[in-house]
């Protein structure tokens, strides 16, 4: 039962922390004055397919309950989401569109959608786990032998590129 | 069921995915014709056709953010808004998803390295082509998993109910279905060709801007010849695996195919309807053209073809009538989409100036969008026709929605972000294709 629990809290603790790093570097980005990009570059390539795959495993892990765990995530889960969403926005328009550094409005909207997504997500996983512990959810653990070389490929795949990715900054 | 629930649900999912797959369209055959024009770029030793390469793999970039975005969103409202699909079919389902997300990090992790090593000199041109045709096998992996649970939704196989409970699971038999191959092929053409032709679109604009001496001679008309010679086999393609969908339709899905087509009795000699639309009292009514035998032909490849209509299907078990008129609406941007790329694929090769006039390139440029709106029309078409059921025969729409009636707040909340995510990845390309041509 808590097979499910521990994968998908791996890949979501990872992203977690790595988010916080971005979460620290959009609020240097706000207080700074230069024009640098002082941001990372992997972040949607490899970082968010790391939620994705929690995410999904999670859903599919417990899928026999996924209508009580709808009803018990659902405002956090859409929260974290229209935070997400707005930083994609916020993201696209500072990197790619955004013409000099002079509007610092942007700057600061971007460091709050990091909060409100880390906030909410932290929440989600929170309540996930006590859904679990809690309700003793059936599991789908037939699926665990594609999912467990599966999440450990995935990792292998990503945390060598990632950790190059990491140190580029501008 | 509150309806305004299911209706704020519905309107929530029908423009994430429809946002989605305008996103996706782009996703999966960017990396083709990037892939291609490098290459042809190093074969011909043309440096243009490599930044154009290039120019084209950084919009693809801009479009991975806005398509992870949608495409997150769109798994937390298959999961959170409809987790009864997925309580019914989870354990017989839930393994495409997974192998999604496998396919989705080869995609992502090969498109990073496909990015960073544009100027790595120490990568050669043909490490960094390997690069980008596993974006190409990732992105496809990606979409015939997510494809193969869209076919299980529509005709769920791989299992059999004893006693109330899901036996015998074949998880294999679920993921690869016939009706998986049949709706990956005929949806991937038709991304591929609404992409394509939209890039031809906007390279018809670029054209037209030149002058009409010097537009045969130029790259933009090289682009658009070279697409339209690709849009033209995957058209070709495409009447093939719509020909083998509609059989599919008449044998699997005919409640669907019935109310498509607005067939009301069942029969042989069925007649093909364009116009009119099916009334509350199961009527065909309305302006219309009818072409006798037709169906029949086109489904059982004989007159003689019985085609099952609406008078077999119960009235509470129907797909809403209007789904004809989107039908009828399909086919007719089929027609004059499939009509230019051929006319003008001819026009591009025996270089008829006539065809490449300001007028005429401002139409065909028009006319190249249409493919978007048909694959648009297309998934409409598909989703809209299986209702009542979300899960066909097993699990209707109001049966998967979530029990939370937080959802009327924010489906009308997504929407809003979803037009400022278009509008800001609209301006991101246009600034990175503007800095590059200047």
């Amino acid at each position: 039962m808590y097979s499910g629990l521990i994968l998908f809290l791996i890949p979501v603790s990872i992203y977690i922390a790595l988010f916080g790093y971005e979460t620290y570097l959009s609020y240097k980005k706000a207080i700074s004055k230069d024009h640098k990009r002082n941001y990372v570059e992997t972040t949607w390539e490899m970082t968010h397919t790391l939620l994705i795959i929690s995410l999904v495993l999670f859903f599919v892990f417990y899928s026999g309950s996924l209508d009580k765990i709808a009803k018990s995530l659902f405002v956090f889960a859409f929260l974290a989401g229209s935070f997400l969403v707005a930083r994609g926005i916020l993201y696209t328009y500072i990197f790619y569109v955004k013409q000099n550094n002079k509007n610092k409005i942007s700057d600061w909207l971007f460091f709050l959608s990091h909060v409100g997504s880390l906030v909410f997500l932290a929440l989600v996983v929170l309540k996930s786990i006590l859904f679990v512990v809690n309700n003793h959810p059936e599991s789908n653990s037939m699926f665990l032998p594609y999912f467990i070389p599966g999440e450990i490929l995935t990792l292998a795949l990503i945390l060598g590129p990632m950790y190059v990715l990491y140190k580029i900054k501008d | 069921m509150n309806q305004s629930v299911v209706h704020a649900s519905r309107v929530l999912m029908g423009d994430s995915l429809g946002f989605h797959i305008l996103i996706l369209m782009f996703s999966l055959t960017l990396p083709i014709l990037v892939l291609w024009f490098e290459y042809l770029g190093k074969k011909r030793k043309d440096d243009r056709l490599i930044d154009l390469a290039k120019l084209w793999s950084k919009v693809m970039t801009i479009l991975v953010i806005a398509g992870v975005m949608s495409g997150t969103v769109v798994a937390l409202q298959f999961s959170l808004v409809w987790p009864g699909i997925l309580k019914f079919g989870g354990k017989v389902i839930g393994l495409p998803f997974m192998f999604e997300t496998y396919a989705f990090i080869i995609e992502a992790v090969f498109l990073a390295l496909y990015m960073y090593t544009w100027n790595n000199k120490k990568v050669s041109r043909n490490l960094h082509m390997f690069y980008g045709s596993m974006i190409i096998l990732g992105g496809s992996l990606s979409a015939y998993s997510i494809t193969s649970v869209n076919a299980w939704i529509n005709l769920p196989k791989g299992f059999d109910i004893i006693g109330g409970k899901l036996s015998n699971i074949d998880v294999w038999n679920a993921m690869f279905s016939r009706t998986s191959v049949i709706e990956f092929a005929h949806s991937m053409l038709g991304y591929y060709l609404a992409a394509m032709m939209a890039l031809a679109g906007i390279y018809a604009f670029k054209l037209k801007k030149e002058k009409l001496s010097d537009r045969f001679n130029s790259l933009n008309f090289y682009v658009i010849k070279k697409i339209l010679l690709a849009s033209s086999i995957v058209i070709l393609l495409s009447i093939v695996t719509g020909s083998i969908s509609a059989k599919y339709l008449a044998e699997n899905e005919p409640s669907k195919l019935a109310q498509i087509e607005a067939v009301t009795k069942t029969g042989a000699h069925s007649s093909y309807v364009f116009g009119g639309i099916i009334n509350s009292e199961g009527k065909l009514v309305g302006p219309r053209i009818v072409v006798p035998n037709l169906l029949s032909i086109l489904v059982g490849e004989s007159p003689n073809a019985e085609v099952k209509g609406l008078d077999l299907i119960p009235t509470n078990q129907r797909p809403p009538a209007y789904v004809h008129t989107i039908f009828d609406s399909k086919m007719t941007m089929v027609g004059l989409f499939s009509l230019t790329i051929f006319v003008y694929l001819l026009a591009s090769y025996r270089k008829i100036k006539f065809f490449f006039t300001d007028t005429y390139l401002k139409i065909f440029g028009i006319i190249s969008f249409l493919g978007l709106v048909i694959v648009e029309l297309g998934w409409m078409l598909t989703e809209i026709g299986r209702q009542p059921w979300a899960v066909r025969g097993y699990v209707t729409t109001e049966d998967a929605l979530t029990k939370s009636n937080d959802i009327t707040s924010y489906g009308y909340v997504f929407p809003v972000f979803f037009v400022l995510l278009f509008v800001v990845t609209y301006l991101a390309i246009k600034k990175v294709t503007k800095n590059k041509a200047q």
